[in-house]
C-alpha cells in the first residue's frame, strides 16, 4: 500500500494539474504541481528515488501536453536529482531553507527546459521566462502547504 | 571502470537517463512526428489520459455549471426585480387611466349639469350602525355650504351634512336618516325615498294603484329644496304589497358608495337650501 503512494501522489499531481489548467489557465502559471511530489521524494528517498519520480512525473506531464516527450521528464528528473543530492548533506529542516530549495528547483526545471528545447532547435530566445518568478512563488507557497517534513531528510 | 560505476551510481543513472531522454527528443525532433516510443508511451498512458480528460470536463462542466448558475441566479433576481419595479409602474399606470376615466365622467356630468360644481376628494367612508357618510376634502373655505348635492356619474350621492373649513361630511342617500324625494321616471310617481342603513332604500308613499314595475329608473324631482330635478337614483328591485294602500318598492342606488374617490359637489345657490335641515341648521 505504501508503495502505491508514491506513484499515486505524482499521477494525482498530474492530474490535478491538468485538471487546474482546464479550469484556471492562468491560475496554473503559478505553479507546477508534480513538481512538489518529486521534490518531497528526493528528500524522502533520495537521488534515486528523486529520478524515478521525476521521469515518471515529467513522462506523464509530457504525454499531456504539446511538447517534446521527455522534456518535462529531463528537467524534473534533473531537479529532483539534485535536490536529492542536496537532501543527502543537508538537513533541509528550516523553512527559509525549504523555499529556497523550492524556488531552486523550480528555476532548474524551467531552465532546463528551456535550455533543452534551445538544444532542439524549438526554442533559440533565451530571454526569461515571465512567468517563472510566478512559478517559483507558487511551487514555493504550495511546497511549503503541501510538503510535511520528510522523516528522512531531517533524521540527517 | 566497474567499481567506478557503482560508486557514482546515481550520477551515472542520472547521466544514462538524460542521454536516453535527449535521444527520445532528437528523435522526435528528426522525425518531425511521433516516434514509436512516444507512440508506446501513449499507448500505456492513454487509459490515464482519458480518465484526466473526462475528469477535467466533468469538474470544468460542473464548475461552468455552478458559475452559469450563480450568474443566472443573479439576472434572475435583477429580473424579477425589474419586474416589481415593471409591474409597479404598469400599477400606477392604470390606476391612472382608471382616476383620468372617472374625472373625465366627472367633468362630461359638470358639463351637462345645469349647476356649477366642485370635484372634491374622497378621503373617508363611514358605515357605523344605520349612519352612512362620506368625509370629503373640500369645505367651507372651497364655498361648500350644508346641504348641497353631492353627486358622480351614475347618480345621486347624498347631500353635505356637516361642513369644515376643509372637510366636508356627506351624508349618503342609503343613511338611515336621509330621505330624497323622487319620481318614478317612466310614469311620474312621486315619493320620498328613504334610506335604511344598507345598499338598498325604500320608495315610500306610493299607492298600490300606482304603475311602478321592477326596473323603472327612480330619478331626483326636485321639490325638496336640496337635488335638481332629473338626477337619477337607481332601478327599482322589487314591489310588494305594503300596509293599508301604501306598497313597498325596493330601490337599488346605481353609486357603489363603497367605491368612490371623487364626487362632484353642486354649488348653485338656488338649491341647498332646502326645508330638510341638517344638523347644523336644527
Amino acid at each position: 500500500m505504501k508503495a502505491l503512494l508514491a506513484p499515486a501522489s505524482i499521477v494525482a499531481a498530474v492530474v490535478l494539474q491538468t485538471i487546474l489548467g482546464g479550469l484556471w489557465p492562468n491560475l496554473c502559471r503559478f505553479f507546477d504541481l508534480p513538481l512538489i511530489p518529486v521534490l518531497y521524494y528526493a528528500v524522502a528517498r533520495g537521488p534515486r528515488g528523486a529520478l524515478v519520480a521525476g521521469i515518471t512525473a515529467g513522462l506523464l506531464q509530457d504525454s499531456l501536453e504539446a511538447t517534446l516527450l521527455g522534456l518535462n521528464a529531463l528537467s524534473k528528473a534533473l531537479a529532483g536529482y539534485l535536490v536529492g543530492v542536496l537532501g543527502l548533506r543537508f538537513a533541509l529542516v528550516p523553512l527559509i531553507l525549504r523555499v529556497l530549495v523550492i524556488a531552486a528547483a523550480t528555476v532548474v526545471s524551467r531552465s532546463t527546459e528551456v535550455a533543452t528545447l534551445a538544444i532542439m532547435g524549438k526554442r533559440l530566445s533565451f530571454i526569461p521566462d515571465p512567468h517563472l518568478i510566478q512559478s517559483v512563488i507558487g511551487n514555493c507557497v504550495l511546497g511549503i502547504m503541501l510538503l510535511s517534513a520528510p522523516r528522512r531528510g531531517t533524521a540527517r | 571502470m566497474y567499481r567506478f560505476l557503482r560508486e557514482r551510481r546515481p550520477e551515472v543513472l542520472l547521466i544514462a537517463v538524460s542521454a536516453l531522454l535527449f535521444i527520445l527528443m532528437a528523435v522526435q525532433v528528426r522525425g518531425n512526428g511521433a516516434s514509436g516510443s512516444e507512440r508506446l508511451l501513449l499507448r500505456l498512458i492513454s487509459p490515464l489520459v482519458r480518465a484526466a480528460a473526462v475528469v477535467s470536463g466533468g469538474v470544468s462542466g460542473v464548475w461552468s455549471g455552478y458559475v452559469d448558475l450563480r450568474d443566472a441566479r443573479a439576472r434572475t433576481e435583477g429580473l424579477e426585480a425589474d419586474l416589481t419595479r415593471l409591474r409597479v409602474k404598469a400599477h400606477e399606470t392604470e390606476e391612472t387611466l382608471r382616476e383620468n376615466e372617472r374625472l373625465r365622467a366627472l367633468l362630461d356630468l359638470k358639463q351637462v349639469l345645469p349647476v356649477s360644481s366642485l370635484a372634491a376628494k374622497v378621503i373617508g367612508n363611514k358605515s357605523l350602525g344605520l349612519s352612512r357618510t362620506l368625509l370629503v376634502d373640500r369645505g367651507s373655505a372651497d364655498g361648500v355650504r350644508q346641504n348641497m348635492p353631492v353627486v358622480v356619474g351614475d347618480g345621486v350621492v347624498g347631500r353635505v351634512w356637516t361642513v369644515a373649513p376643509h372637510l366636508a361630511k356627506i351624508q349618503l342617500i342609503t343613511d338611515s336618516d336621509a330621505g330624497t324625494a323622487v319620481l318614478v321616471q317612466r310614469t311620474r310617481v312621486q315619493g320620498i325615498l328613504q334610506g335604511r342603513g344598507d345598499d338598498v332604500c325604500a320608495m315610500e308613499y306610493v299607492s298600490q294603484h300606482d304603475d311602478v314595475q321592477e326596473g323603472d329608473l327612480i330619478v331626483t324631482n326636485g321639490l325638496d329644496g336640496i337635488y335638481p330635478k332629473g338626477l337619477p337614483v337607481g332601478p327599482v328591485e322589487r314591489t310588494a304589497p305594503g300596509p293599508g294602500e301604501m306598497r313597498i318598492i325596493a330601490v337599488t342606488p346605481r353609486v357603489k358608495f363603497n367605491r368612490l374617490e371623487e364626487v362632484l359637489i353642486l354649488l348653485s345657490s338656488e338649491i341647498g337650501t332646502g326645508a330638510t335641515p341638517g344638523p347644523e341648521g336644527s
